[in-house]
This record gives C-alpha cells, structure tokens and sequence, in this order.
C-alpha cells in the first residue's frame, strides 16, 4: 500500500458568498438550496492542462467553475479533438450527462489554473426537484448552448475557413475582450491547435489565415495573444452584420 | 468508521456507483485534490506519480488487482490525494461517491 501524506487542503469555499455563482444559472438559489449544495461539495484546483471528466464517462456530479476556464472537447475516431465550449467562471460542467444519465458526450480539460466545485449528483437531484426556478434557468442554458450547437454546424457547412475565422475572432472579442490601447484584446490564451479545434479547420490553415488578418492590420498577434485591431474588418470578412 | 456496516452494504454500493472506463494516460485523480470518492478497480491496471513528474518513491508502479479499493484511506482521513493516479492501460472501474459514503464514516461519531 501507498504511504499517506496529509498535504493541506483549500479551503472550502462557500456556495453562499461565491461571487462567481452570480454569473451561472444557479444565481437564484435560495440558502438553504445552497446550504445543502455547500454539505455534499468538494473542492479542488486543478492545474492547466487536468481533465476534470472523460468523454464516454458516467456523469457523477455537477461541476461549477469558480475562477479560470475550461475548454470542452470531443475526440474523433481518428483522434482529432474538436472544441463545442469554453466554460468560464459561474458555469456549470457535464449538466446534461447528468440529466440525461448519457456518457459524457466531451472531455473538460483545465485551460489555464482553475478552482472547481462537484456537487455530488445524489445531492444535486434533490435541490432541483425543490427549485424550479433552477431548473426554467438550466433549460434556458441548455437551448443557448443548442442554438450555439446549430450555429456552429451551419458554419462549418456553409462558410469559408476565412469567414469562420473571423467569426470566431469576433466572437471571443465578446465573450473575453479586454479593451487596451490598440485595440480589443482576447483575454484567453489559445493555442493555433485550439482555435482550429474551435472551427474545424487544420492548425496550418488557421497559422495562415492568422498571419493573413495580421498582414491585413485587422489583428496584433504576439504569442498566444490576439488583439482586433479592427473590428469592422473582421465583421465584414465574416458577413456579419452589428 | 464502522468497516463492518461498510463491507455489508458494499455490494449494494458497488450496484449504485457509477462505471468508469480509463483509457491509457487518463487520471482517475490528481495529486493534492480532494476526493470525490473511492475507486474500485475490476480490471486493469493504475500507476501512482507524485507531482514533480517522479514516481512515487515507495513503488511508483502499482498493479492493481481485481477488486482492490483506491483512495478510501485518503477518504477516511479527511487528506487530500498525495499523488497522481493515472491508468497504464485501460482500466474500467466503479466509483462510489462521498455522499454513498459519508453515511458510513458518521456513524462512528
């Protein structure tokens, strides 16, 4: 057997006082809905690059994100990963394995450092059943992430890897732009590998088209960060209208 | 903690957990997490690696045979994981969860 070494843990942090829960669809919890997420919760960091499930895997709780992000992954049969999310701060993780008692349909993979809390599944069910505010918000959540599902597919079927790149650019511009001097800049560091998983496109087609919008002066690159330098650039390549 | 109650209820845990399949390379857990529960392994096999990429000192390869329980030492003394554990070569396990447990760890207080 294995020695045991106590190695300190974090410190639980508390359902009721977390600020990122504000931001996700358990917003409205009441306390004691909370108070009893708080008993059957265990919380943990996990470092860029852990998985916190396996696509194929039964789902055994509910993940919520309280810093960092997280990105969501399918694996083709010829190993190929195509990204279908990237979960921030307040989201929840492998809801609907849960709800449908399926598999994990993706992997989740730790983008960068981040803290998580599992609400144990048994725990969870009970909550629900007693919240149907919860569960009006989870479904609200859940025909986002299919109107975003069926977008993406149309994209993938009808654009041009241009175009879907630009999408994609202003689309993180939205979702993680921080404005600075020259311009928006992407605040999440994605490889080239990444952001083709994230429009099906080949990492050489997306080093190329990088270096086409930079050669243009629609963005800045330097390493993994992207700033738009123009916005009206990109929404015109993309055939988007503001 | 009442070992005994545990081991009658256990076949019932084991039908109430939940079947995990690790592929060769994947972590059924990481070193200084918490646990979410125990893993009981029915086939396959596991290796322990401690954070700075060395194997465990003890004996960093650990065939785990049929049957055998991970992390319920861990989980009955309220620590944390004190390594990495990832599966060698595909390995199907049950998990059972803290809250499947919990009521047997109570009853001793």
């Amino acid at each position: 057997m294995f020695k045991l070494s106590v190695v300190s843990k974090i410190s639980k942090l508390d359902c009721i006082a977390c600020s990122s829960r504000l931001l996700g669809v358990l917003c409205n919890l009441e306390q004691p809905a909370l108070e009893e997420c708080n008993q059957h919760k265990t919380t943990n960091e996990y470092k860029k690059g852990q998985v916190i499930f396996y696509e194929g895997n039964q789902a055994y709780g509910l993940y919520c994100i309280f810093t960092g992000r997280v990105k969501l992954f399918k694996t083709g049969v010829d190993g190929k990963q195509q990204i279908v999310r990237i979960a921030g701060p307040g989201d929840l993780l492998g809801y609907r394995s849960l709800f449908s008692d399926e598999p994990y349909s993706a992997t989740a993979e730790a983008l960068e450092n981040a803290t998580i809390c599992c609400v144990d599944r048994n725990a969870f069910f009970p909550v629900l059943a007693k919240n149907p505010e919860l569960a009006l918000n989870i479904i609200s959540k859940l025909c986002r992430e299919l109107r975003q599902a069926e977008e993406l597919a149309t994209s993938i079927a009808q654009r041009s890897v241009r175009e879907r790149m630009a999408e994609l650019l202003l689309m993180l511009k939205e979702a993680y732009g921080k404005p600075t001097k020259k311009g928006v800049l992407i605040d999440l560091k994605l490889s080239r590998e990444e952001l083709a998983e994230m429009i099906g496109i080949t990492q050489e087609t997306a080093i190329r088209l990088l270096s086409e919008f930079k050669g243009d002066g629609v963005i800045e690159v330097r390493d993994r960060d992207i700033t738009i330098v123009d916005s009206k650039a990109l929404l015109e390549t993309a055939r988007l209208e503001i | 903690m009442d070992f005994s109650k545990l081991e009658k209820s256990w076949p019932t845990l084991i039908k109430e957990g939940q079947p995990l399949t690790f592929k060769k390379g994947q972590a059924l857990f990481y070193e200084g997490h918490s646990p979410y529960g125990i893993f009981l392994i029915q086939s396959g096999e596991v290796e322990f690696w401690k954070e700075d990429g060395n194997p465990t000192q003890d004996n960093h390869r650990h065939t785990i045979a049929q049957g055998e329980i991970i992390g319920l030492d861990v989980f009955a003394s309220d620590a944390v994981h004190c390594c990495t554990c990832m599966a060698s070569e595909d390995c199907q396990a049950v998990f059972i969860s803290k809250t499947q447990l919990l009521p047997f760890f109570n009853s001793s207080t």
